[in-house]
């Protein structure tokens, strides 16, 4: 049997007198680290801000159309607001509205159809259907659904801005975008191809992920889906249980200057006894 | 009374019994028949007289006990800078408690069930709704913070999770007990094991991020042996 070996603490050492290149190198490291948090950190409070304006927009879109009949402001609310949803907030957007009982199409002073049929909606009409007050709604609504972009907003590039048209029927007659940037002659043909490719994803304005499957897009989703709970705990080494890492050997260590009777095994109980009697206070 | 309405109310009395106890449990000040009123007891406050009961009759506020109050009091810190009284104040106050008439519930219920824990400065609410709030009207209830808002299905209150017998007794610690605790394991809170927020425990309890539970099991070799939770 070899002699004894010196227990060798795995606790930090001190540092040593003088900052050595290693020492320099993990400054170093440390720096970057700090970054790439703070960097992260930004990307979700970005995120965070982007996810409260459409909330805000949703609530704004909630009270449209400001009279019976809507109003050409009331239409560029609409436009300007849709321009940060996905296909899914319209669909938010229209559920809050059958909620709050007024038609899913936020131009339209209506009642749902879900209003008149209760919860037989839910069988008669198709999904979702039920949350317009007809099927001219439903397909209004669709017709700006099919312009947003599947890529959330906080991921977009914010130099190419998006913009959404109404359907034909709701458009101002002499057919004015609302920027007053475009007025094409033309138009008023209802453009199937275009519509098409634009749902298709074969035109930049739409702004579907399909067009382009960059590593931009790849990259900034991992980030996105990231739990907020590993800002907080960058090191979770996969030797933890449940989250705890076992750390006997530097308690027990650390023990044996003091107490010298106390073995590993039971350290459980001892820890235990010690435990219930703190916080006998606790559970009555 | 028609089979549906009684069936209502035997359902309605179960969920206002456990979320009495609930809020009983969490330290809210509650009487005994109050957390186990009987079904005739019920029937003769809360329902019409068609026998129909009336969430909005069942709408309840309580005051945290003196016991609570000590408990959610935060520790002085060593080195306060400024203002140290204003760390002492207890972290905890008035809980109020509605249930949803309407069936679904969307942004313009959950922001006026927000707007009256303004007006009628409760520290904490707690929304019973019949179905799942929509997703956006949820977003809302972060962004109330420091006023917590909870939100409850009807279903997941008829039994009281917290009475079954194979859910460990869970204790929330004091501000004091966690320091304790920590230093005679000599651990960072971090180190301990954790509970999530959404846990069914956790949100029975109201727990909040970085608190820590004592969770104590009955085991036949062991007898009593407690772990701790660190809440995320
Ligand atoms: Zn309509």
């Amino acid at each position: 049997m070899a002699t004894k070996v010196p227990v060798k603490s795995i606790l930090k050492q001190p540092a040593p007198p003088k900052p050595t290149d290693e020492d320099k190198a993990k400054a170093e490291k440390d720096r970057h680290n700090l970054n790439l948090a703070l960097q992260h950190a930004y990307l979700i409070q970005h995120q965070k801000d982007v996810q409260a304006q459409i909330l805000t927009s949703i609530e704004t879109l909630l009270d449209l159309p400001s009279s019976p009949i809507f109003t050409a402001q009331d239409a560029n609310t609409l436009i300007s607001l849709v321009q940060q949803f996905q296909p899914s907030d319209l669909d938010a957007l229209a559920e809050e509205r059958r909620i709050d009982g007024r038609c899913g199409y936020a131009l339209c002073a209506n009642a749902p159809r879900y209003a008149k049929l209760g919860e037989s909606a839910s069988w008669k009409l198709s999904k979702g259907a039920s949350d317009f007050c007809s099927a001219a709604c439903a397909r209004k609504s669709l017709y700006v659904k099919t312009q947003l972009g599947e890529v959330p907003a906080w991921e977009r590039d914010p130099t190419r801005t998006l913009t959404i048209k109404l359907h034909q029927d709701d458009r101002p007659v002499e057919d004015q975008a609302p920027d007053g940037k475009s007025r094409v002659s033309g138009r008023q043909v209802a453009n199937d191809g275009n519509d098409l490719a634009l749902e298709r994803g074969e035109k930049t304005a739409s702004l579907r992920p399909a067009q382009v499957m960059t590593d931009r897009i790849v990259e900034k989703r991992t980030v996105a889906h990231k739990p907020l709970s590993s800002l907080s705990n960058t090191a979770v080494s996969h030797t933890a249980i449940e989250g705890y890492e076992p750390r006997r050997t530097a308690l027990s260590g650390k023990r044996e200057d003091s107490d010298d009777s106390d073995d590993d095994d039971n350290d459980d109980d001892h820890d235990d006894k010690m435990a219930e009697e703190l916080f006998d206070g606790v559970d009555e | 009374m028609s089979d549906e309405s009684s069936r209502e109310l035997s359902r309605l009395w179960r969920i206002l019994r456990t979320v009495k106890q609930m809020c009983a449990d969490r330290g809210y000040e509650l009487t005994e028949e109050e957390c186990n009123i009987s079904l005739a007891d019920f029937r003769a406050q809360y329902a019409d007289e068609s026998g129909a009961p009336q969430r909005t009759r069942m709408a309840f506020t309580a005051r945290p006990t003196d016991d609570m109050v000590t408990k959610y009091t935060p520790l002085p810190r060593p080195a306060a800078r400024n203002n140290a009284a204003d760390e002492l104040v207890p972290q905890i106050g008035l809980i109020h408690v509605e249930f949803a008439n309407e069936p679904s519930v969307g942004i313009k219920h959950l922001k006026a069930f927000a707007q009256l824990l303004n007006e009628k400065v409760y520290w904490t609410g707690i929304y019973v709704s019949q179905a799942a709030p929509t997703p956006s009207a949820l977003k809302i209830v972060p962004s109330l913070l420091p006023t917590v808002m909870e939100i409850f299905k009807e279903d997941d209150l008829l039994v009281n999770i917290s009475r079954h017998e194979l859910v460990p007794k869970h204790t929330l610690l004091s501000a004091e007990d966690k320091k304790r605790l920590l230093e005679r394991y000599r651990l960072k809170e971090t180190q301990l094991p954790r509970i999530r927020m959404d846990d069914p425990m956790a949100r029975y309890l109201g727990l909040r991020r970085g608190q820590v539970v004592k969770i104590i099991r009955k085991s036949e070799t062991a007898g009593r042996y407690a772990s701790y939770r660190w809440t995320i």
